[in-house]
Protein backbone atom coordinates (compact mmCIF):
# COMPACT_ATOMS: atom_id res chain seq x y z
CA UNK A 1 0.00 0.00 0.00
CA UNK A 2 3.11 2.21 0.78
CA UNK A 3 4.50 1.11 -2.76
CA UNK A 4 1.33 2.34 -4.37
CA UNK A 5 0.86 5.75 -2.74
CA UNK A 6 4.31 7.14 -3.32
CA UNK A 7 3.64 7.06 -6.63
CA UNK A 8 0.28 9.49 -6.21
CA UNK A 9 0.13 12.86 -6.19
CA UNK A 10 -3.20 13.67 -3.89
CA UNK A 11 -3.46 17.34 -5.41
CA UNK A 12 -4.48 15.70 -8.43
CA UNK A 13 -6.99 13.67 -6.55
CA UNK A 14 -10.60 14.68 -7.22
CA UNK A 15 -13.03 15.97 -4.69
CA UNK A 16 -14.36 14.83 -2.63
CA UNK A 17 -11.11 12.44 -0.97
CA UNK A 18 -12.63 9.56 0.49
CA UNK A 19 -9.51 9.49 2.53
CA UNK A 20 -11.53 13.04 4.12
CA UNK A 21 -15.14 11.72 3.35
CA UNK A 22 -14.82 7.76 4.77
CA UNK A 23 -13.99 8.55 8.20
CA UNK A 24 -17.07 10.68 8.72
CA UNK A 25 -19.03 7.52 8.40
CA UNK A 26 -16.82 5.16 8.94
CA UNK A 27 -18.31 3.67 12.18
CA UNK A 28 -21.80 3.18 10.64
CA UNK A 29 -20.04 1.41 7.51
CA UNK A 30 -18.31 -1.14 9.89
CA UNK A 31 -21.04 -1.54 11.26
CA UNK A 32 -22.51 -2.78 8.25
CA UNK A 33 -19.48 -4.80 7.07
CA UNK A 34 -19.96 -6.52 10.16
CA UNK A 35 -23.84 -7.31 9.44
CA UNK A 36 -22.85 -8.74 6.23
CA UNK A 37 -20.13 -11.01 8.05
CA UNK A 38 -22.44 -11.98 10.44
CA UNK A 39 -24.82 -13.27 7.60
CA UNK A 40 -22.50 -14.97 5.64
CA UNK A 41 -21.63 -17.23 8.97
CA UNK A 42 -25.34 -17.42 9.49
CA UNK A 43 -26.10 -19.04 6.11
CA UNK A 44 -22.88 -20.79 6.01
CA UNK A 45 -21.80 -18.85 2.91
CA UNK A 46 -17.83 -19.88 2.20
CA UNK A 47 -15.43 -17.29 0.94
CA UNK A 48 -15.44 -18.89 -2.38
CA UNK A 49 -19.35 -17.77 -2.92
CA UNK A 50 -17.95 -14.58 -1.87
CA UNK A 51 -14.89 -13.93 -3.95
CA UNK A 52 -17.04 -15.40 -7.38
CA UNK A 53 -19.33 -12.65 -6.61
CA UNK A 54 -17.20 -10.15 -7.40
CA UNK A 55 -15.34 -9.21 -10.57
CA UNK A 56 -12.27 -8.29 -9.67
CA UNK A 57 -10.00 -7.72 -6.59
CA UNK A 58 -9.52 -3.56 -6.67
CA UNK A 59 -12.52 -2.93 -4.65
CA UNK A 60 -12.28 -5.21 -2.13
CA UNK A 61 -8.66 -4.19 -1.82
CA UNK A 62 -9.50 -0.16 -1.53
CA UNK A 63 -11.91 -1.50 1.47
CA UNK A 64 -9.21 -2.89 3.45
CA UNK A 65 -7.01 0.08 3.03
CA UNK A 66 -9.79 2.54 3.96
CA UNK A 67 -10.86 -0.14 6.69
CA UNK A 68 -7.37 0.34 8.63
CA UNK A 69 -7.32 4.53 7.75
CA UNK A 70 -11.00 4.36 9.16
CA UNK A 71 -10.19 2.41 12.31
CA UNK A 72 -7.04 4.00 13.23
CA UNK A 73 -8.75 7.45 13.29
CA UNK A 74 -11.99 5.65 15.39
CA UNK A 75 -8.58 4.13 17.81
CA UNK A 76 -10.33 0.59 17.69
CA UNK A 77 -8.21 -1.62 19.27
CA UNK A 78 -5.61 -3.55 17.15
CA UNK A 79 -7.30 -6.97 17.66
CA UNK A 80 -10.58 -5.16 16.23
CA UNK A 81 -8.68 -3.68 13.37
CA UNK A 82 -7.41 -6.79 12.12
CA UNK A 83 -10.08 -8.69 12.49
CA UNK A 84 -12.01 -6.47 10.28
CA UNK A 85 -9.25 -6.48 7.65
CA UNK A 86 -9.25 -10.23 7.37
CA UNK A 87 -12.59 -10.16 6.14
CA UNK A 88 -11.77 -8.46 2.99
CA UNK A 89 -7.63 -10.47 2.58
CA UNK A 90 -9.87 -14.01 3.37
CA UNK A 91 -12.03 -13.63 0.22
CA UNK A 92 -9.24 -11.94 -1.60
CA UNK A 93 -6.93 -15.02 -1.13
CA UNK A 94 -9.50 -17.94 -2.27
CA UNK A 95 -9.36 -15.23 -5.47
CA UNK A 96 -5.84 -14.50 -5.72
CA UNK A 97 -3.85 -17.25 -3.60
CA UNK A 98 -0.52 -16.53 -5.39
CA UNK A 99 -0.30 -12.75 -4.74
CA UNK A 100 -2.91 -11.55 -2.38
CA UNK A 101 -1.98 -8.02 -2.25
CA UNK A 102 -0.47 -7.42 -6.10
CA UNK A 103 3.24 -7.13 -4.72
CA UNK A 104 4.83 -8.60 -7.80
CA UNK A 105 2.07 -8.99 -10.46
CA UNK A 106 -1.63 -8.80 -10.70
CA UNK A 107 -2.38 -12.33 -11.11
CA UNK A 108 -6.06 -13.05 -10.96
CA UNK A 109 -6.65 -16.33 -13.34
CA UNK A 110 -5.45 -19.90 -13.15
CA UNK A 111 -2.51 -21.39 -15.05
CA UNK A 112 -5.80 -23.14 -16.49
CA UNK A 113 -7.94 -20.47 -17.57
CA UNK A 114 -4.30 -18.44 -19.04
CA UNK A 115 -4.29 -21.74 -20.88
CA UNK A 116 -7.58 -21.85 -22.49
CA UNK A 117 -7.57 -17.43 -23.28
CA UNK A 118 -4.61 -18.50 -25.26
CA UNK A 119 -5.88 -21.48 -26.93
CA UNK A 120 -9.08 -20.58 -28.27
CA UNK A 121 -9.02 -16.75 -28.35
CA UNK A 122 -9.46 -15.80 -32.15
CA UNK A 123 -5.85 -13.56 -31.92
CA UNK A 124 -5.47 -10.74 -34.62
CA UNK A 125 -1.89 -9.82 -35.38
CA UNK A 126 -1.14 -6.63 -35.13
CA UNK A 127 -1.00 -3.71 -37.81
CA UNK A 128 -0.30 -0.26 -37.81
CA UNK A 129 -4.29 0.69 -38.09
CA UNK A 130 -5.36 -1.36 -35.48
CA UNK A 131 -2.55 -0.78 -32.77
CA UNK A 132 -3.62 2.72 -33.31
CA UNK A 133 -7.26 1.85 -32.25
CA UNK A 134 -6.69 -0.86 -28.91
CA UNK A 135 -4.40 2.07 -27.60
CA UNK A 136 -7.21 4.44 -28.01
CA UNK A 137 -9.89 1.93 -26.42
CA UNK A 138 -7.89 0.92 -23.35
CA UNK A 139 -7.16 4.83 -23.05
CA UNK A 140 -10.63 5.85 -23.26
CA UNK A 141 -12.78 3.28 -21.21
CA UNK A 142 -11.00 4.34 -17.74
CA UNK A 143 -12.23 7.75 -18.24
CA UNK A 144 -15.59 6.53 -18.42
CA UNK A 145 -15.19 4.40 -15.73
CA UNK A 146 -14.25 7.50 -14.00
CA UNK A 147 -17.68 9.58 -14.93
CA UNK A 148 -19.39 6.44 -13.46
CA UNK A 149 -17.89 5.48 -10.34
CA UNK A 150 -15.66 8.89 -9.40
CA UNK A 151 -12.03 8.99 -9.44
CA UNK A 152 -11.37 6.55 -6.15
CA UNK A 153 -14.19 3.72 -6.92
CA UNK A 154 -13.67 3.38 -11.16
CA UNK A 155 -11.72 0.00 -10.36
CA UNK A 156 -15.55 -1.29 -10.56
CA UNK A 157 -15.38 -1.07 -13.97
CA UNK A 158 -12.07 -1.06 -14.65
CA UNK A 159 -9.38 -3.76 -13.69
CA UNK A 160 -6.19 -5.01 -15.18
CA UNK A 161 -4.41 -8.21 -15.08
CA UNK A 162 -1.14 -9.57 -15.95
CA UNK A 163 1.87 -10.17 -16.60
CA UNK A 164 1.09 -13.64 -17.12
CA UNK A 165 4.39 -15.88 -19.14
CA UNK A 166 5.26 -18.85 -20.13
CA UNK A 167 2.30 -18.48 -23.27
CA UNK A 168 3.77 -20.42 -25.78
CA UNK A 169 3.20 -23.97 -24.22
CA UNK A 170 -0.22 -22.90 -24.66
CA UNK A 171 -0.27 -20.75 -28.42
CA UNK A 172 2.93 -21.70 -30.39
CA UNK A 173 2.55 -18.47 -32.36
CA UNK A 174 3.63 -16.40 -29.28
CA UNK A 175 7.41 -15.53 -29.33
CA UNK A 176 9.08 -17.24 -26.39
CA UNK A 177 9.14 -13.33 -24.60
CA UNK A 178 5.45 -12.77 -24.43
CA UNK A 179 2.85 -11.61 -21.88
CA UNK A 180 -0.50 -11.26 -21.51
CA UNK A 181 -2.44 -8.43 -20.39
CA UNK A 182 -5.75 -8.75 -19.67
CA UNK A 183 -7.60 -5.53 -19.12
CA UNK A 184 -11.18 -5.84 -17.71
CA UNK A 185 -13.80 -2.89 -18.50
CA UNK A 186 -17.42 -2.42 -17.44
CA UNK A 187 -20.21 -3.05 -16.51
CA UNK A 188 -20.43 0.38 -17.97
CA UNK A 189 -24.06 0.84 -16.78
CA UNK A 190 -24.99 1.51 -13.54
CA UNK A 191 -28.46 2.97 -13.35
CA UNK A 192 -28.83 2.42 -9.30
CA UNK A 193 -26.35 5.32 -9.81
CA UNK A 194 -27.36 6.81 -12.79
CA UNK A 195 -30.88 6.41 -14.67
CA UNK A 196 -29.63 7.56 -17.55
CA UNK A 197 -26.92 4.84 -18.08
CA UNK A 198 -29.01 1.96 -18.58
CA UNK A 199 -29.04 2.67 -22.42
CA UNK A 200 -25.30 2.93 -22.58
CA UNK A 201 -24.32 0.75 -25.34
CA UNK A 202 -20.37 -1.26 -24.69
CA UNK A 203 -21.95 -2.99 -21.55
CA UNK A 204 -18.67 -5.02 -21.24
CA UNK A 205 -15.35 -4.66 -22.87
CA UNK A 206 -12.42 -7.36 -22.22
CA UNK A 207 -8.76 -6.31 -24.42
CA UNK A 208 -6.23 -9.40 -24.23
CA UNK A 209 -3.05 -8.25 -25.05
CA UNK A 210 -0.29 -9.84 -25.74
CA UNK A 211 2.99 -7.64 -25.34
CA UNK A 212 6.83 -8.88 -26.22
CA UNK A 213 9.80 -7.45 -23.82
CA UNK A 214 8.00 -5.38 -21.53
CA UNK A 215 8.37 -4.64 -18.03
CA UNK A 216 5.51 -3.19 -15.79
CA UNK A 217 5.05 -2.88 -12.48
CA UNK A 218 1.45 -2.95 -10.67
CA UNK A 219 0.51 -1.79 -7.27
CA UNK A 220 -2.23 -3.54 -4.70
CA UNK A 221 -5.14 -1.65 -6.43
CA UNK A 222 -4.05 -2.87 -9.93
CA UNK A 223 -2.28 0.67 -11.12
CA UNK A 224 -0.09 -0.57 -13.88
CA UNK A 225 3.00 1.22 -14.73
CA UNK A 226 5.79 0.68 -17.50
CA UNK A 227 8.85 2.30 -18.82
CA UNK A 228 8.17 0.77 -22.04
CA UNK A 229 5.89 1.93 -24.93
CA UNK A 230 3.01 -0.64 -24.51
CA UNK A 231 1.43 0.02 -27.95
CA UNK A 232 4.94 -0.78 -29.52
CA UNK A 233 5.55 -3.73 -27.88
CA UNK A 234 1.94 -4.89 -28.83
CA UNK A 235 2.06 -8.28 -30.94
CA UNK A 236 -1.25 -10.00 -30.62
CA UNK A 237 -5.00 -8.75 -29.53
CA UNK A 238 -8.53 -9.89 -28.97
CA UNK A 239 -11.16 -7.10 -27.97
CA UNK A 240 -14.51 -8.49 -26.54
CA UNK A 241 -17.21 -6.69 -26.31
CA UNK A 242 -20.65 -8.32 -23.66
CA UNK A 243 -18.22 -11.73 -24.40
CA UNK A 244 -18.31 -11.00 -28.62
CA UNK A 245 -14.52 -10.68 -29.90
CA UNK A 246 -14.61 -8.49 -32.61
CA UNK A 247 -12.86 -8.20 -35.66
CA UNK A 248 -13.36 -5.14 -38.07
CA UNK A 249 -11.26 -2.83 -37.33
CA UNK A 250 -14.29 -0.48 -38.67
CA UNK A 251 -16.05 -1.99 -35.31
CA UNK A 252 -13.44 -1.56 -33.02
CA UNK A 253 -13.21 2.12 -34.19
CA UNK A 254 -17.23 2.61 -33.60
CA UNK A 255 -16.80 0.97 -30.19
CA UNK A 256 -14.15 3.39 -29.39
CA UNK A 257 -16.17 6.50 -30.96
CA UNK A 258 -19.24 5.35 -28.27
CA UNK A 259 -16.93 5.32 -25.40
CA UNK A 260 -15.52 8.73 -26.21
CA UNK A 261 -19.07 10.04 -26.37
CA UNK A 262 -20.30 8.26 -23.30
CA UNK A 263 -16.95 9.27 -21.20
CA UNK A 264 -17.70 13.08 -22.02
CA UNK A 265 -20.98 13.19 -21.39
CA UNK A 266 -20.58 11.40 -18.43
CA UNK A 267 -18.29 13.52 -16.98
CA UNK A 268 -20.93 16.28 -17.71
CA UNK A 269 -23.01 14.50 -15.85
CA UNK A 270 -20.61 14.07 -12.82
CA UNK A 271 -19.53 18.07 -12.92
CA UNK A 272 -23.23 19.15 -12.33
CA UNK A 273 -23.29 18.03 -9.05
CA UNK A 274 -22.36 20.92 -6.49
CA UNK A 275 -20.65 19.84 -3.24
CA UNK A 276 -23.35 17.88 -1.48
CA UNK A 277 -24.18 15.87 -4.31
CA UNK A 278 -20.31 15.05 -5.05
CA UNK A 279 -20.20 13.56 -1.47
CA UNK A 280 -22.82 11.82 -1.59
CA UNK A 281 -22.52 10.34 -4.93
CA UNK A 282 -18.99 9.74 -4.08
CA UNK A 283 -20.66 7.59 -0.73
CA UNK A 284 -23.13 5.18 -2.86
CA UNK A 285 -19.92 4.69 -5.35
CA UNK A 286 -18.28 2.90 -1.88
CA UNK A 287 -21.28 1.07 -1.36
CA UNK A 288 -22.13 0.10 -4.69
CA UNK A 289 -18.38 -0.99 -5.66
CA UNK A 290 -19.31 -4.13 -2.68
CA UNK A 291 -22.91 -4.28 -4.36
CA UNK A 292 -22.00 -7.94 -5.14
CA UNK A 293 -20.77 -9.51 -1.66
CA UNK A 294 -24.00 -7.90 -0.12
CA UNK A 295 -26.27 -9.52 -3.02
CA UNK A 296 -24.62 -12.88 -1.92
CA UNK A 297 -26.20 -12.55 1.80
CA UNK A 298 -29.42 -10.78 0.70
CA UNK A 299 -28.54 -7.39 2.12
CA UNK A 300 -29.09 -4.04 0.09
CA UNK A 301 -26.06 -2.35 -0.63
CA UNK A 302 -27.39 0.70 0.10
CA UNK A 303 -26.58 3.04 3.13
CA UNK A 304 -28.90 3.82 5.82
CA UNK A 305 -30.21 7.31 6.07
CA UNK A 306 -28.45 7.41 9.46
CA UNK A 307 -25.24 7.49 7.33
CA UNK A 308 -26.73 10.11 4.56
CA UNK A 309 -27.72 12.14 7.56
CA UNK A 310 -24.23 12.01 9.15
CA UNK A 311 -22.57 13.27 5.52
CA UNK A 312 -24.82 15.80 4.81
CA UNK A 313 -24.04 19.60 5.73
CA UNK A 314 -20.70 17.99 7.43
CA UNK A 315 -17.42 19.43 6.78
CA UNK A 316 -14.74 16.72 5.44
CA UNK A 317 -12.15 16.05 7.43
CA UNK A 318 -9.03 18.27 7.09
CA UNK A 319 -5.58 16.82 6.61
CA UNK A 320 -3.07 18.29 3.91
CA UNK A 321 -2.24 15.35 1.87
CA UNK A 322 0.58 17.64 -0.02
CA UNK A 323 2.95 18.85 2.91
CA UNK A 324 5.70 16.61 1.98
CA UNK A 325 9.42 17.71 0.74
CA UNK A 326 10.66 14.50 -0.30
CA UNK A 327 9.94 10.70 -0.68
CA UNK A 328 11.07 9.46 2.54
CA UNK A 329 8.31 11.74 4.08
CA UNK A 330 5.92 10.59 2.05
CA UNK A 331 6.40 6.80 2.75
CA UNK A 332 6.66 7.96 6.13
CA UNK A 333 3.17 9.62 6.12
CA UNK A 334 1.42 6.67 4.34
CA UNK A 335 3.16 3.61 6.72
CA UNK A 336 1.41 5.73 9.36
CA UNK A 337 -1.56 5.93 8.46
CA UNK A 338 -1.95 2.16 7.07
CA UNK A 339 -0.21 0.22 9.58
CA UNK A 340 -2.17 -1.75 11.51
CA UNK A 341 -0.29 -2.06 14.87
CA UNK A 342 0.84 0.83 15.67
CA UNK A 343 -1.04 4.28 16.93
CA UNK A 344 -0.71 7.32 15.46
CA UNK A 345 1.96 9.51 16.25
CA UNK A 346 2.03 12.17 13.51
CA UNK A 347 0.28 15.32 15.09
CA UNK A 348 -1.75 16.00 11.70
CA UNK A 349 -3.15 12.41 12.24
CA UNK A 350 -3.93 12.40 16.00
CA UNK A 351 -5.63 16.00 15.30
CA UNK A 352 -7.67 13.99 12.71
CA UNK A 353 -8.66 11.69 15.01
CA UNK A 354 -9.82 14.32 17.66
CA UNK A 355 -11.93 15.64 14.25
CA UNK A 356 -13.70 12.32 14.08
CA UNK A 357 -14.25 11.28 17.74
CA UNK A 358 -15.48 14.96 18.39
CA UNK A 359 -18.01 14.45 14.98
CA UNK A 360 -19.39 11.35 16.71
CA UNK A 361 -19.53 12.58 20.09
CA UNK A 362 -21.93 14.84 18.74
CA UNK B 1 18.07 24.98 -33.82
CA UNK B 2 18.90 24.44 -30.13
CA UNK B 3 16.35 23.25 -27.59
CA UNK B 4 16.70 25.08 -24.13
CA UNK B 5 15.13 23.33 -20.86
CA UNK B 6 12.54 25.67 -19.42
CA UNK B 7 10.77 22.48 -16.79
CA UNK B 8 11.37 19.41 -15.04
CA UNK B 9 8.79 16.80 -13.83
CA UNK B 10 7.84 13.36 -13.58
CA UNK B 11 8.11 11.54 -16.76
CA UNK B 12 5.21 8.94 -17.09
CA UNK B 13 5.08 7.73 -20.57
CA UNK B 14 8.24 6.99 -22.49
CA UNK B 15 8.86 8.66 -26.10
CA UNK B 16 10.02 12.19 -26.94
CA UNK B 17 7.66 14.64 -29.27
CA UNK B 18 8.06 17.84 -30.58
CA UNK B 19 5.05 20.40 -31.05
CA UNK B 20 2.87 23.28 -30.54
CA UNK B 21 1.92 24.14 -26.84
CA UNK B 22 -1.55 24.43 -26.56
CA UNK B 23 -2.58 25.31 -22.95
CA UNK B 24 -6.19 24.24 -21.88
CA UNK B 25 -7.32 26.05 -19.03
CA UNK B 26 -11.08 25.18 -19.59
CA UNK B 27 -13.84 23.39 -21.96
CA UNK B 28 -13.48 26.87 -23.89
CA UNK B 29 -10.14 25.92 -24.91
CA UNK B 30 -10.49 22.34 -26.45
CA UNK B 31 -11.00 23.69 -29.94
CA UNK B 32 -7.99 25.31 -30.09
CA UNK B 33 -6.11 22.10 -29.77
CA UNK B 34 -4.65 21.21 -33.65
CA UNK B 35 -3.73 17.55 -34.13
CA UNK B 36 0.10 16.97 -33.36
CA UNK B 37 -0.05 19.92 -30.72
CA UNK B 38 0.99 19.57 -27.01
CA UNK B 39 -1.79 19.22 -24.23
CA UNK B 40 -0.75 21.94 -21.45
CA UNK B 41 -3.22 21.67 -18.34
CA UNK B 42 -3.28 22.11 -15.25
CA UNK B 43 -4.62 18.17 -15.02
CA UNK B 44 -6.28 16.16 -17.58
CA UNK B 45 -9.77 14.51 -16.90
CA UNK B 46 -12.59 12.80 -18.98
CA UNK B 47 -14.16 15.71 -20.70
CA UNK B 48 -10.92 16.08 -22.30
CA UNK B 49 -10.94 12.78 -23.88
CA UNK B 50 -11.17 13.55 -27.57
CA UNK B 51 -8.61 16.25 -27.64
CA UNK B 52 -6.70 13.98 -26.04
CA UNK B 53 -6.54 11.79 -28.70
CA UNK B 54 -5.38 14.33 -30.60
CA UNK B 55 -2.62 15.41 -29.09
CA UNK B 56 1.72 14.35 -29.81
CA UNK B 57 2.19 14.65 -26.13
CA UNK B 58 1.08 16.07 -22.94
CA UNK B 59 2.40 18.28 -19.64
CA UNK B 60 0.40 18.97 -16.63
CA UNK B 61 0.74 21.13 -13.62
CA UNK B 62 0.00 17.99 -10.67
CA UNK B 63 -0.23 14.58 -10.90
CA UNK B 64 1.87 11.61 -10.65
CA UNK B 65 2.97 7.88 -11.96
CA UNK B 66 -0.79 6.82 -11.57
CA UNK B 67 -2.91 9.40 -12.23
CA UNK B 68 -5.00 10.26 -15.37
CA UNK B 69 -2.88 11.85 -17.71
CA UNK B 70 -0.39 9.25 -16.51
CA UNK B 71 -2.65 6.32 -17.09
CA UNK B 72 -3.66 7.63 -20.72
CA UNK B 73 -0.45 8.27 -22.34
CA UNK B 74 0.70 5.06 -21.61
CA UNK B 75 -2.04 3.64 -23.22
CA UNK B 76 -2.10 5.68 -26.15
CA UNK B 77 1.77 5.42 -26.20
CA UNK B 78 2.39 8.91 -26.24
CA UNK B 79 4.83 10.82 -24.14
CA UNK B 80 3.88 12.68 -21.02
CA UNK B 81 5.41 15.20 -17.82
CA UNK B 82 3.07 15.43 -15.45
CA UNK B 83 3.69 17.16 -11.66
CA UNK B 84 5.81 20.33 -13.52
CA UNK B 85 3.85 22.42 -10.52
CA UNK B 86 3.46 25.07 -13.14
CA UNK B 87 3.71 24.34 -16.54
CA UNK B 88 0.28 26.27 -17.32
CA UNK B 89 2.39 29.25 -16.20
CA UNK B 90 5.63 29.42 -17.73
CA UNK B 91 3.96 27.57 -21.41
CA UNK B 92 2.40 29.79 -23.98
CA UNK B 93 0.34 28.76 -26.76
CA UNK B 94 1.89 28.12 -29.87
CA UNK B 95 5.47 27.81 -28.62
CA UNK B 96 7.58 25.32 -30.35
CA UNK B 97 8.74 22.72 -27.50
CA UNK B 98 10.28 19.51 -27.10
CA UNK B 99 9.02 16.72 -24.38
CA UNK B 100 11.14 14.06 -22.91
CA UNK B 101 7.97 11.29 -21.16
CA UNK B 102 11.46 9.43 -19.67
CA UNK B 103 13.40 11.87 -17.79
CA UNK B 104 10.44 14.82 -17.55
CA UNK B 105 12.43 17.16 -19.23
CA UNK B 106 10.60 19.93 -21.25
CA UNK B 107 13.02 21.95 -23.92
CA UNK B 108 11.50 24.88 -25.87
CA UNK B 109 13.30 25.01 -29.60
CA UNK B 110 14.90 28.10 -30.51
CA UNK B 111 16.51 29.21 -33.65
Amino acid sequence: MVKGHRLMDPTAWASPNPFLLDPLFEDLWLEKIQELRRVVVAKKINYQTLAESISGPACVRKEFRWALWGMKLLDLPVEKRVDCISFYRDILAVKAPSDIFNLHQALWHSPEEIGKICRETPWQKITPESKRVVGQISANCPPLAWGLFTDFFYHRAYEVYGLYSGLQKYQPKFDKDSVLVIRQFGPFSAPELWPHTKNYPAFQIVVKAIYNDIQVDFDYINHFTTLDNLPEKLSWFCVEVNGQPVDSLDKLRAINQEIMECAVEQDSYLKRLNKEEQKRHTLLAKFYSLKELFAVAGLSWKPDQSILDRVTNQPLLKIDFSQFKNIDEVESFWRELFDPYHSFTRPELLEAQRQIKKLISQ
Amino acid sequence: MSFKLLLKGMGVSVGQAEGKVCVIQSAGDFQKLQDGDILVAHNTDPSMTFIINKTAGIVCDVGGMTSHPAIISRELGIPAVVGTGSATKILHDGMQIMIDGASGEIFQKTN
